[in-house]
């Protein structure tokens, strides 16, 4: 049995990078040997009794093993001795592979999702990858170098090579070591390293740019106490944080030295044992309530003398934010007594992380949104007050009822993890912070020198102490509550009752905007929001009412449509990204808008869908916008070029990455059963696809009639059983098509907004209607909670995202708690085209996050039913001589209202397109079949479209009047050409 | 006076005779389409057909 654990045991990290190669090569293990062992591999004394008779088979095997997988075999790394509890296997690449089963599955997950970029997270095993910018976002939210790296060894079944313990140093040590705070509005260069200090000081640009003689305007925090040891520094203004203020509550902050102590005491590089664990857990305890009594008593003398060594800055509380969340986790998780030894330490960080915040507010959705961290408080004081329970038993009896087996090494294992982090915290608690006041119009400069000396800075915004920037009143509303996911990204943003810039990526439908809506409340500041489309600009401006106490003053819009300044001094503005970066002459208001826009410092810049918006455009934008905090939102943080890298640089690390199966599982957003429908050509489609060259091929496979019967049938199908359709079409000419031919309404760029919000009500609310179809407009943002079934007719090549994008739009949770899955997306495909290979390529990023695909290559039933369209040969070839004598422009996909723009694809339209080209589109088609010649009397200057020519002015800023005027100016053509024919 | 032809059938699916169909049109090999799954085609011929086909198929 051993043995053959063994043995796929090396295959796993050996696999390629999706779980479907995990299991072949588990199938391959098993068909060759069964239970056979690697030779080669170091095993441990357990399994090498095992391993001798299986000799040569396992030579045999080795052999394939390193066949099949070339350079990814590592069936030489030794595992570990206990290595079945341990859940991580770490390559020497940076690839971890994560058995989802095991029994330490959240831990070791959320500290992942913390350090590495999630690959690809199917049902029983995930990948991940430790990248430069995974690290650089896990030093962000408070990791050290060392705590990584040991966490990372305590969970790896593997010891973990030398090269990955230098890639984790390299790019970790430098990322953090610089903050750059904005407080009060000046900027301040912030660092806790004496050395990284004099690097930065001894640079020309920064010295440049230093605020010289500090002192006279000093907050008074900062000039509480001063090092001698930055004698030197002292010239150019450096001033050492952290004296420490008497009237400050020091309740929160004496736990944490006598934990310090706790772990001077104990030996943290030994491994615990169990009854080791339970003894350190009982004189925690003890210390714990040891130091609640005395900070209840705020025992000065004692507390003081134990303060004055660790020096630490009230108001900077470092890295907490992974403690908080490693906790929670804990919480969540399903050992319940092992996360009682989690909470022994935490008061410390968990209260500074709430204090702040709680100061600034005291309703209750804040609460709701500190929870977590309260519990982790409230939970940990009974214990202290009866600590003659050894938690650790309680852990054996609980872990032994549920799997006996492997229980018990897991509970030490998830022990030793609390204390390494702990003990990181501590650590960091006890180094000051420096910090050099920066000229205010250099900040870039410095900035840009800091990531050339390869320390890049993190930003923060303390927004708690930023008096300049009027308060807005903004509240969450008392029944709002959050989800514990949204939570968890919240306080990766507020780690440390400071904002950071980053990005959060939700699955659509989880509840983004509720999380920029807190932020917002949470900072309340003035705040902008930038948006791909007006149609969303309206959906925030909907959700900032129904989630926030926001007033109606304070909320405005700036679209093309709608103009709209916030009264009093500060407020929340909703805008698109085409907007604010529009760079041709504006109209008169909505210049003068952007001037209010850009005169203004925001607190927050929220950035919605932020992964559809190229590098050149967010440059714009924070050229024009000065923002303390951004924070960017999106599902899908995948491009097909690659240009994601970008966000690091421009809006700050991946802050939180939330898992789609497990907020599926636990209810928060639909299950959904994708499966793709396989259609067959029809043979004179076929014959006419092979002959075509490339563009039109699309329209071919897009319109084959088998396509459109299985289209057909599973609306039906699903308008039967009570489900809402949306049915999606990337080709205009189709979409038109499919909706004609079964009779049904759509949408696409050329329907005026007002039809499109008649569609949409009729469809959300009629119960006769049921089915929509929707050209790519409706990609992204459009809101349609009813909407429990997606087919997909025609697509844009190989988009992941767009995939990712459709289905969210039924991602939204479905109400009634069906077991099963209550929604449904499908792709028609037509066989043996190039639809094929797309189709395989846009699944990609939904596998990734542990969609299956079942593939339907025959729908029952189809075709028995009567009245399907096209089922006559006549028809079948009527459909294709339309396809065929079809113009250029039908099956050009139409412009994509979002991407064409920001994409930088369509220049510098503005957001809100005038559908003057659909309409023109439009006009040439109803000119083929109902003529334009007409006979009229009247005059010349009428005939030739002069009428309402002479006195009329077109204001030429906006391009409503441009299109009016152009149309006008077409209608005229043609009228007079009519005219001459005549 | 009869003229003899030397073929070979094939049966494949309708795609793939779409694809031999359009093979002919270069080629002209195929004497008789027999339905919708089945082809004569010259014996002399088959291999050069096999190997364009698997070269087509190769690409998709």
């Amino acid at each position: 049995m051993a043995a053959s654990q063994e043995a796929t045991a090396a295959a796993a990290p050996a696999a390629k990078a999706t779980s479907s190669t995990v299991e072949a090569a588990r199938k391959a293990l098993e068909s060759v040997g069964g239970s056979g062992d690697d030779a080669g591999s170091g095993d441990d004394a357990g399994s090498e009794d095992d391993a001798a008779p299986h000799g040569h088979v396992g030579v045999d095997e080795h052999a394939l093993i390193a066949h099949l997988f070339s350079a990814q075999d590592y069936v030489h790394l030794p595992l570990k001795e206990d290595h079945l509890v341990r859940p991580l296997w770490v390559c020497s690449n940076g690839r971890i592979v994560l058995e989802a089963f095991s029994l330490l599955r959240t831990q070791a997950q959320d500290f992942l999702a913390t350090i590495a970029e999630p690959v690809s997270r199917p049902a029983h095993m995930h990948e991940y990858r430790l990248t430069e910018y995974s690290l650089y976002a896990a030093v962000s939210v408070g990791l050290s170098t060392e705590s990584i790296i040991e966490v990372l060894d305590l969970l790896s079944k593997c010891h973990i090579s030398d090269e990955m313990r230098q890639f984790i140093r390299t790019h970790t040590s430098s990322y953090g070591r610089v903050k750059v705070v904005l407080k009060e509005n000046r900027y301040w260069l912030e660092t806790k390293d004496d050395a990284v200090l004099d690097k930065l000081l001894n640079d020309e640009t920064i010295q440049g740019a230093a605020v010289l003689a500090p002192g006279m305007s000093l907050p008074p925090w900062l000039r509480a106490a001063q090092d001698a040891r930055v004698a030197a520094g002292q010239a150019v203004g450096v001033v050492p944080l952290g004296g420490f203020e008497p009237d400050f509550d020091n309740a929160f902050d004496e736990p944490d030295d006598l934990d310090q102590d706790l772990f001077d005491q104990l030996d943290p590089d030994s491994f615990i044992a169990a009854h080791e664990a339970a003894m350190a857990a009982k004189e925690e305890l003890f210390a714990r309530a040891e130091a609640a009594e005395i900070a209840s008593r705020h025992a000065d003398a004692a507390g003081h003398a134990e303060i004055a060594g660790p020096t630490r800055s009230p108001k900077l509380q470092p890295r907490d934010g992974p403690d908080i969340d490693i906790f929670s986790l804990f919480e969540d998780g399903e050992e319940p007594s092992t996360a009682n030894v989690a909470h022994i330490s935490v008061p410390a960080s968990a209260n500074s992380f709430a204090e702040p915040v709680c100061a600034a507010q005291s309703t209750e959705q804040v609460a709701a949104m500190q929870s977590v961290v309260r519990s982790t408080t409230e939970r940990e004081l009974p214990q202290a007050g009866s600590p003659l329970v050894p938690p650790k038993i309680e852990t054996k009896a609980e872990d032994a009822s549920a799997d006996p087996a492997s229980a018990d090494p897991a509970a030490p294992l998830a022990a030793r993890l609390e204390e390494l982090l702990q003990h990181q915290q501590a650590d960091t608690t006890r180094t000051q912070t420096r910090a050099v006041e920066i000229q205010k119009q250099s900040i870039e400069v410095v900035k840009r020198r800091c990531t050339d000396l390869l320390l890049p800075a993190l930003e923060e915004y303390d927004f708690h102490a930023d008096t300049t920037n009027p308060t807005l009143e903004i509240d969450l509303k008392s029944q709002t509550k959050l989800r514990p996911y949204q939570q968890k990204s919240l306080s990766k943003l507020f780690g440390n009752g400071r904002a950071r810039s980053g990005v959060i990526v939700l699955p659509c439908g989880s509840g983004k905007t509720l999380v920029g809506v807190t932020a917002a409340c949470t900072i309340k500041k003035s705040c902008l929001v930038l948006c791909t489309s007006s149609v969303s600009v309206e959906q925030w401006a909907r959700e900032f009412r129904f989630w926030s106490t926001v007033k109606e003053g304070h909320l405005a819009r700036f679209t093309s449509d709608t103009k709209e300044k916030f009264s009093g001094n500060s407020g929340v503005m909703i805008s698109t990204y085409t907007m604010i970066t529009y760079s041709g002459k504006r109209a008169y208001d909505a210049q003068r808008l952007m001037d209010f826009i850009q005169s203004r410092e925001w607190g927050l810049l929220l950035l919605d869908e932020v992964h559809v918006v190229p590098a050149e455009m967010f440059r714009k934008v924070f050229t024009l916008i000065g923002a303390h905090a951004k924070l960017g939102l999106t599902a899908t943080l995948v491009r097909e070029d690659n240009k994601i890298d970008n966000l690091n640089y421009l809006i700050g690390p991946k802050l939180y990455e939330a898992n789609w199966m497990e907020l599926a599982q636990a209810g928060h957003i639909a299950k959904v059963q994708c499966a793709e429908v396989w259609c067959d050509m029809t043979p004179q489609f076929y014959r006419e696809y092979l002959r075509e060259k490339s563009r039109k091929r699309l329209l071919l496979f897009t319109m084959n009639p088998r396509k459109v019967q299985a289209c057909q049938y599973l609306v039906n199908f699903h308008e039967a059983m009570g489900d809402k359709i949306i049915v999606f079409s990337d080709n205009v000419f189709a979409l038109k098509h499919y909706a004609t031919v079964l009779n049904k309404p759509y949408i696409y760029g050329g329907t005026s907004q007002s039809e499109r919000i008649r569609v949409l009500q009729q469809f959300r609310f009629n119960p006769a209607l049921n089915t929509i179809f929707i050209s790519k407009v409706g990609d992204t943002s459009i809101d349609l909670p009813e909407a429990t079934c997606l087919i997909q007719i025609s697509s844009h090549y190989g988009s992941r995202r767009q995939e990712a994008q459709r289905l969210g739009r039924i991602l939204r949770a479905k109400k009634g708690a069906d077991p099963g899955f209550n929604a449904f997306f499908y792709t028609l495909v037509s066989r043996d085209t190039e639809e094929m290979y797309y189709s395989t390529k846009r699944q990609q990023f939904l596998i990734d996050q542990g969609y299956n695909f079942r593939i339907i290559t025959h729908i029952e039933g189809m075709d028995e039913t009567q009245g399907l369209v096209y089922s006559t040969l006549k028809d079948q070839l009527e459909l294709l001589n339309t396809v065929l004598i079809s113009s250029e422009g039908d099956y050009e996909c139409e412009p994509d209202e979002d991407e064409a723009d920001i994409d930088g694809l369509g220049g510098q339209r503005l957001p809100d397109r005038d559908p003057e080209s659909d309409l023109d589109a439009e006009g040439q088609g109803t000119g083929a079949d109902s003529s334009w010649l007409k006979r009229s009397v009247g005059t010349m200057q009428s005939l030739s479209g002069a009428d309402s020519m002479a006195y009329l002015e077109f204001s030429r800023g906006t391009t409503s009047g441009l299109a009016g005027s152009r149309r006008r100016k077409g209608g005229a053509r043609k009228t007079s050409a009519g005219n001459a024919s005549q | 006076m009869v003229r003899a032809v030397k073929g070979v059938m094939v049966e494949c699916d309708p795609a793939v005779k779409q694809i031999i169909k359009d093979l002919d049109t270069q080629h002209h090999f195929i004497i008789e389409d027999l339905d919708e799954t089945h082809l004569f085609i010259d014996a002399s011929k088959i291999e050069m057909v096999q190997e364009r086909l698997e070269e087509i198929l190769e690409e998709d």
